[in-house]
């Protein structure tokens, strides 16, 4: 148990990293999610194709496998970038996908009818996803979005392997230097824990405000 | 003879291989009252729902006083011609007041004291002036779709469509929806109905069309359509609808 104490600083250093990472990559992947969202559900082909393919790729290889190509496999080309570059990059492009969809069924649950209704009141393709979808599909997505908050938390122990310190590697650092892996990994997931927790309570408080 | 206010020429549209509209054309004066009569899927709606381009057609156009519609300038005409639907299609997360004053806002770019103004005034006009707050699940049908005429009224319209306005109400919630149609039509909206209620387009009409498989069959004032039908098809339609029972 002395180890854990002794180091408790790394492992907490390693939490606020693991935070970083996944608030980070969250927010970048709304953004991307929401653009690649309105790109799948376009009339033109080639936008939502690309979307199509975008959708398909990320979320159909390992998050690991994508890091791997993008911090090790680019530096061939002479792309070379940091393990934080490269590690927000990956879990941005993979969070992305992922909300493209929650983004899509938050949008389609908007009733055709009311988009109908404001289109014919003469509102613009952008007034029309401001006033009327936006307000709707938010409400929608709020849950998944949690639900996705919650994975990514857990997803980003996978930045290990491309050398960020965050709180899982900081956890092998420890354990392998000490040969006492039990509390640490105990620690560790008690900290991965308390940090999906709060997502968790955040969920179940925004639900009692939802209805 | 003045402009048109609103002029269709031979409109075609399918679904697929479905013929919905197989060539309509009709035209409309400032403040004429047309209903729209027919059996089910004759294409009354879909006609409707073309006249705002909600619904796109292959072949045809639509002419707002005089001038074509062009496919880049739609919001232009929809600013133009309001539309009231069967689902009433009222912006759920918005209160009452909220749904009138929106168009106006945000299409207008009205300014909001204006707005609001306009818009108590007008919930005043459809009966609801003590339910401006209300949100659209506290209200009952008949109420949603005044609601629903309050904003379409509310962007001051040069035409008013309504597509089945009460088809989708109880039956004790009809005669609200008709009496503020009525007294809309009676200030002098112009105004195209699709409807099922015959006694409105006897009294409300100035011209009935009937239409059937996609065309318009037959069109003329109401009594002499109702009581004078020239056509075996819409005779057979008038008195299935009119003694539905078959007397």
């Amino acid at each position: 148990m002395d180890i854990v104490i002794r180091r408790l600083p790394n492992l907490l250093n390693g939490s606020l990293l693991t935070l970083e990472y996944s608030l980070f990559s969250l927010v970048l992947g709304l953004l991307l999610g929401v653009f690649i969202a309105l790109m799948r559900d376009s009339n033109y082909r080639l936008l939502s194709g690309i979307s199509w393919f975008y959708i398909w790729v990320f979320r159909g290889t390992p998050l690991m496998v994508q890091l791997f190509i993008i911090y090790f496999g680019l530096s061939q080309f002479n792309i070379i970038m940091t393990p934080f570059v490269a590690g927000i990059l990956g879990m941005t492009l993979n969070n992305g996908s992922y909300i493209a969809e929650i983004v899509r069924s938050g949008i389609h649950g908007v009733d055709e009818g009311e988009r109908e209704a404001a289109r014919a009141l003469g509102m613009r393709y952008w007034t029309e996803m401001r006033r009327i979808v936006a307000p709707q599909a938010a409400k929608q997505c709020m849950l998944p979005m949690v639900n996705q908050f919650i994975s990514t938390i857990k997803n980003s122990s996978i930045l290990s392997v491309i050398t960020v310190a965050e709180l899982t590697r900081e956890g092998q650092v420890i354990a392998n230097s000490s040969f006492n892996y039990f509390p640490v990994y105990i620690t560790v997931a008690a900290l991965y824990l308390i940090m999906t927790s709060l997502c968790m309570v955040l969920s179940n408080w925004l639900q009692r405000r939802l209805g | 003879m003045t402009t048109p206010i609103l002029e269709l020429k031979n409109i075609h549209k399918s679904f697929g291989d479905n013929a919905v509209l197989r060539g309509i054309s009709f035209s409309m004066e400032k403040k004429e009252r047309i209903v729209i009569l027919g059996p089910s899927g004759s294409g009354k709606s879909t006609l409707l729902r073309c006249i705002n381009h909600l619904e796109s057609f292959e072949e045809g156009d639509v002419f707002l006083r005089g001038k074509r519609v062009e496919e880049n300038k739609l919001h232009e005409l929809r600013m133009q011609v309001g539309m009231v639907f069967q689902r009433f299609n009222i912006f759920s997360h918005m209160t009452a007041l909220e749904n009138v004053i929106e168009g106006p806002l945000y299409v207008k770019k009205m300014n909001k004291e204006e707005a609001i103004a306009k818009g108590e005034l007008l919930l005043d006009r459809v009966g609801l002036g003590d339910k401006k707050h209300a949100k659209p699940s506290q209200l009952s049908g008949g109420q949603l779709q005044r609601v629903a005429i309050a904003r379409a009224l509310a962007m001051d319209p040069e035409i008013l469509l309504f597509d089945e306005p009460t088809s989708a109400l109880d039956p004790e919630l009809v005669g609200e929806v008709l009496q503020v149609m009525k007294s809309v039509a009676e200030e002098g909206m112009s105004m195209v109905v699709v409807t099922h209620e015959m006694g409105f387009a006897k009294d409300v009409a100035d011209r009935v069309i009937f239409m059937d498989e996609g065309v318009i069959v037959e069109e003329g004032p109401p009594d002499e359509m109702f009581t004078r039908p020239k056509t075996e098809r819409s005779r057979n339609f008038l008195s299935r609808v009119l003694s539905p029972m078959g007397e």
